[in-house]
C-alpha cells in the first residue's frame, strides 16, 4: 500500500496560523485519507495536545531531543544511525551524490529529499539504485520542486514500486503538490477511487488566508477556473460527454463544469446560457447574430462576459431584432 | 553539445482558449513579433474559422515576424482546411481525434470516417501546398495500435510530423516517453508534444518526451491555456535547458512575460496567472 505523507505543517513556521487553522487542516487531510503528517516543531508546541488518528512524524534539528516530544509516531532527523523510531534524512541535490548513500545501507528508515533536476537524467536508474542500496527497508522520497517537475518524480517513484513520498499542499516548502500526486495516482492507478475529495475546495480557501497568497485559477486540481470551458469545440464535446475534455468528474473536487461566454464561444453555448436564464432563442439568425456580438465585444475588452452583460447583450439583439420586423 | 530542440508557441491559440482570454489582433500581431525576436521556431497564430477575425492580422504577423514559422489549426473538416490553407501558413496544424472516447462519444464516428476524412483534408493541404503537422487530439487516451497506424497513415499521405496531445492532460513521463519513442521508431515520423497541466505534468511530460525524441515542444507564456493549462515556456526552459539547446535566451521570457503580464491586465484578468 502506499503511503502520501503531508509535509504542509512543517513548512509554515514563518506564517502567523492558530491552534484552529491547524486543527482545521488535519481534519481536511484526514477527509481525504491522508493519515500521515510531517510537522514542525513550532507546530508541535502549537498543538499542545495532537490531534488523534493521525501519525506524526517531527522534524527536528541536530539539537533538539527527541525526549522532548511525546506521542510522535517517527522522528526525522539528519542523522545516520538506527535510532528507534528515527527517520535518518538525506539531501541529495546531484543524481551523482546517490552513491554516497551506499554506506548508508543498514538503515532501517531513511528520507531522500531533493533530486530536483532528476528528470532531466535517467530518473529509473537512480531510483532503483536507491530502492537497492535500501533493499527491503523503509523510504520516503521528498523530491523538491526547483525544476516544477516534483509531483511528476513522486509520482515516477510511486510508479517503480517506491511505497511512500512526501509531499505538501500547494508543494508549499518546494516539495511536490499533495493535490497533483493524489489526483494523479487517483486519475492513472486508481488510488482511493471513492474518495471525497471536495474539501481540497476548503484547504484552498485555508492555503490563501494562511500564506495571504492568491492560488492561480488555473492550479491543478485546486484552481478556481479549472473547470470553466469556453471554446465551442469543447462546450460541444462536454455536453455530449463530459468525459471528452475533463480527465476527471468536477464534483470529485467540489467543482462543476462552467460554462463561460468568451471569444471562441460556439452556438452550444448561446443556446445553453439563453435556456439556463429562461430566454427562448431558436431562431438560427438570432443565435448568430449573438454570437458574433459576443466576439466583437469580448475582443475590445479583452475578456468574456459576466452572466449579467451576457444577459444584457442577449436582450439588446433581441429587441433591435423585434424592432426590425416591427418595421 | 546540447541537442537541438525547438519550441512552439501556442499561446495566440491554445492560450487564448483560457476562457475569458481574447485578444484583438493587434494584441496578436504584438505578442508574435516579440514571439519571433526571443527566438520561437514556431507561433501557432489561430484558429482561422473564427469569423470575427480577418486575414489582415495573419498576413501583418507574417509580416512582421523574421525567422519563426507561422501555423495556424483547423478541425478535421474539408471545409474548415479549405478556408484555412487560403491564409497561407506556414503550417496547419489539423486536429484528428484518435482517443475511442472522442471518436466514438465526440464525434459519433468510427475509425474509417476518421481515416477517410484525414485523407480528404490532407488532399486539399497538399493540393494548395501547405505543410501539415497531423495532431493527434487525445492520443494519450487512445489505442496504441491505431495511434501507430494514424502516423503510418499520416506519413504515407505525405506528412511527415506529428503532433501528440495529451488533451486531458493525464500522461506520466514514462508513458510520455514510451508514446514518443514507438512513433519516432516504429511510424518513422517527426514528433511534436503538446501537453496538458491537469495533473501538474506538462512541464515533466515534455521533458521526456524531448529525451525521447519529440523535436518540438508547444508551450504558451505562463502556461496559459484550457482547464489547467499547457506547458508553461519559461519554467520548461528553466527545467530543461542544460540538456536542450532551443536557441532561445530564457530572460528574453521573463521579459515578454511582463509584456504578457500587462496585456492580460488590460482585459482586467487575474494577475495570479503569473503562479
Amino acid at each position: 500500500m502506499i503511503k502520501i505523507i503531508d509535509a504542509t505543517l512543517a513548512n509554515i513556521d514563518q506564517y502567523e496560523i492558530s491552534r484552529e487553522q491547524l486543527l482545521f487542516f488535519c481534519e481536511g487531510m484526514k477527509q481525504i485519507g491522508i493519515l500521515d503528517m510531517e510537522i514542525s516543531t513550532k507546530v508541535y508546541h502549537m498543538f499542545g495536545t495532537l490531534p488523534e488518528g493521525i501519525r506524526f512524524y517531527l522534524r527536528l534539528d541536530p539539537f533538539q531531543k527527541i525526549a522532548d516530544f511525546q506521542g510522535i509516531y517517527k522522528y526525522v532527523i539528519s542523522n545516520i544511525e538506527n535510532l528507534a523510531n528515527c527517520i535518518s534524512s538525506f539531501q541529495i541535490n546531484d543524481s551523482r551524490e546517490v552513491q554516497l548513500l551506499r554506506k548508508h545501507g543498514p538503515l532501517d528508515f531513511v528520507k531522500i529529499v531533493g533530486l530536483d533536476d532528476l528528470l532531466c537524467g535517467n530518473y529509473t536508474f537512480v531510483m532503483k539504485e536507491i530502492m537497492s542500496i535500501f533493499a527491503g527497508k523503509e523510504i520516503l522520497f521528498c523530491p523538491e520542486n526547483t525544476y516544477d517537475c516534483a509531483s511528476a518524480l513522486a509520482i515516477i517513484w510511486l510508479g517503480l514500486g517506491g511505497k511512500a513520498v512526501t509531499t505538501s499542499f500547494m508543494g508549499i516548502g518546494n516539495l511536490s503538490a499533495t493535490e497533483e500526486v493524489y489526483m494523479a495516482m487517483h486519475v492513472t492507478c486508481r488510488y482511493k477511487p471513492n474518495q471525497s475529495l471536495s474539501i481540497l475546495q476548503n484547504l484552498a480557501v485555508w492555503y490563501e488566508k494562511i500564506t495571504k497568497k492568491r492560488i492561480s485559477p488555473i492550479k491543478p486540481v485546486i484552481g478556481q477556473k479549472i473547470f470553466y470551458v469556453e471554446s465551442g469545440i469543447h462546450v460541444d464535446g462536454i455536453i455530449k460527454n463530459p468525459a471528452n475534455y475533463e480527465a476527471y468528474e468536477p464534483q470529485l473536487v467540489g467543482k462543476e463544469t462552467t460554462i463561460v461566454i468568451g471569444k471562441h464561444s460556439g452556438t452550444n453555448s448561446i443556446k445553453l446560457k439563453c435556456n439556463e436564464h429562461g430566454i427562448d432563442v431558436h431562431s438560427q439568425s438570432d443565435i448568430d447574430l449573438i454570437l458574433n456580438k459576443v466576439k466583437q465585444i469580448c475582443m475590445e475588452k479583452r475578456s468574456g462576459l459576466t452572466d449579467d452583460e451576457f444577459l444584457g447583450l442577449v436582450r439588446e439583439v433581441l429587441a433591435d431584432e423585434r424592432k426590425k420586423m416591427d418595421c | 553539445m546540447r541537442e537541438r530542440r525547438w519550441i512552439v508557441d501556442t499561446t495566440l491559440r491554445d492560450g487564448e482558449q483560457s476562457p475569458g482570454i481574447a485578444f484583438t489582433e493587434q494584441d496578436k500581431v504584438e505578442l508574435a513579433i516579440m514571439l519571433d525576436r526571443i527566438g520561437v521556431y514556431e507561433i501557432e497564430a489561430g484558429i482561422p474559422e473564427m469569423k470575427v477575425e480577418s486575414l489582415y492580422y495573419i498576413e501583418k504577423i507574417k509580416e512582421g515576424c523574421k525567422n519563426a514559422r507561422i501555423s495556424l489549426w483547423s478541425r478535421m473538416n474539408v471545409e474548415d482546411v479549405k478556408n484555412a490553407v487560403l491564409y497561407k501558413p506556414d503550417l496547419l496544424h489539423i486536429g484528428v481525434p484518435v482517443s475511442y472516447i472522442q471518436i466514438y462519444s465526440k464525434l459519433k464516428k468510427n475509425k474509417l470516417w476518421v481515416q477517410k476524412t484525414l485523407e480528404d483534408c490532407m488532399k486539399v493541404a497538399n493540393e494548395a501546398k501547405v505543410e501539415v503537422t497531423v495532431g493527434f487530439e487525445d492520443a494519450s487516451r487512445s489505442d496504441e495500435g491505431f495511434l501507430l497506424s494514424m502516423a503510418r497513415l499520416t506519413r504515407n499521405l505525405g506528412g511527415n510530423m506529428v503532433r501528440v496531445a495529451d488533451t486531458v492532460g493525464v500522461l506520466t513521463p514514462p508513458r510520455a516517453g514510451s508514446m514518443v519513442k514507438k512513433l519516432v521508431q516504429e511510424a518513422g515520423i517527426e514528433v511534436e508534444i503538446h501537453a496538458h497541466n491537469d495533473l501538474g505534468m506538462a512541464i515533466a511530460n515534455s521533458i521526456e518526451s524531448a529525451k525521447s525524441g519529440a523535436k518540438y515542444i508547444d508551450c504558451t507564456l505562463f502556461g496559459v491555456g484550457e482547464r489547467s493549462g499547457n506547458c508553461d515556456i519559461y519554467k520548461f526552459l528553466n527545467a530543461s535547458d542544460r540538456l536542450f539547446d532551443y536557441g532561445i535566451d530564457k530572460k528574453n521570457v521573463k521579459e515578454l512575460e511582463k509584456v504578457f503580464s500587462k496585456m492580460l491586465d488590460r482585459g482586467n484578468h487575474d494577475d495570479s496567472y503569473t503562479f
